[in-house]
């Protein structure tokens, strides 16, 4: 999809309501996050139905490093944060201040895969990979789904923070949004994976 | 997303409660008293205020249309009437 066609309404020159004259970029991103609602939905229902049925997997659940989860918690937080700052600076023209936070986002980004690689490591160094029981099999489905969605974020960003550097930039500016609305999804997932898997 | 002429909490003030309520579930794993069915039911409904201060001032879902909500929550229902249609699978195991 082009860049202009991202921000032309869903459905122009038809009578409609709002939704109608939405922009077919965002509406196209909400319909993306359904689909993943529904991926990441299942996955958390069918943990907590095997969870219950197994008897809590207290024993391996004692394992995983609560505290750099809590860390990452607190940066993935804060990377929604400075998205929002990078389409606020947007909005008021300023697009070298919208690309600063932008670049924020992807540190930040790049500092939670390195924490959970760390993690990662750190349990496979002591024996726990996902053949290592249903519980890690979950742990490791869940958190590296989610860390592929981390690192496809982060290209994006990556590749709309060099776009909004070159002239005529001013076309891609609807893109923060639509890529801050999946941003705040793959946050929204972890908001409910943290407490899951490593807490409760 | 965060509307910059939406009135109404700043996205810092956002991130704070966020973080605040991330602080609150860990303190609650201190409380070695309450009952681990207590302790998850509270650290998932933590999850959920969390989860809908993100959609509704970050994602800016409260000033979309109607539709928009059928889409985000749908999947939701068909998430958890597929737990349900498990759950006398994982009783009878």
């Amino acid at each position: 999809m082009s860049a202009a066609a991202a921000s032309e309404p869903l459905r122009s020159g038809v009578e409609g309501g709002e939704f109608a004259r939405m922009p077919l970029g965002r509406a196209g991103m909400w319909w993306f996050l359904a689909s993943e609602v529904m991926v990441f939905g299942t996955l958390i229902a069918t943990y907590s139905l095997n969870r219950v049925a197994a008897g809590g997997w207290d024993a391996e659940r004692a394992h995983v490093n609560a505290r750099i989860a809590a860390f990452n918690t607190f940066v993935l937080l804060t990377s929604s944060l400075t998205v929002v700052l990078s389409l606020q600076a947007a909005h008021e023209g300023l697009r070298a201040r919208a690309r600063r936070f932008l670049l924020l986002t992807v540190l930040l980004g790049c500092v939670f895969l390195g924490m959970k690689s760390l993690e990662y490591g750190t349990e496979i160094a002591h024996g726990y990979t996902p053949a290592s029981g249903p519980f890690w099999s979950y742990y490791y489905l869940m958190t590296g789904l989610h860390g592929l969605h981390v690192l496809g974020g982060i290209v994006a960003n990556v590749l709309l923070w060099i776009g909004l550097g070159r002239p005529g930039a001013e076309r891609l500016e609807p893109r923060i949004e639509f890529l801050g609305l999946y941003w705040h999804f793959v946050d929204v997932v972890w908001i409910f994976l943290f407490p899951l898997l490593y807490l409760s | 997303m965060q509307d910059p002429a939406h009135s109404g909490p700043t996205p810092v003030t956002i991130w704070v409660w966020l973080l605040v309520l991330v602080v609150a579930g860990l303190v609650l794993l201190f409380f070695e008293e309450m009952s681990h069915t207590t302790i998850t039911i509270l650290l998932m409904a933590i999850a959920a205020v969390k989860a809908t201060l993100v959609l509704r001032h970050y994602m800016h879902l409260k000033a979309q249309p109607a539709m928009l909500y059928v889409i985000a929550f749908t999947p939701v229902l068909l998430a958890v009437v597929m737990a349900l249609i498990l759950i006398p699978d994982v009783a009878y195991r």
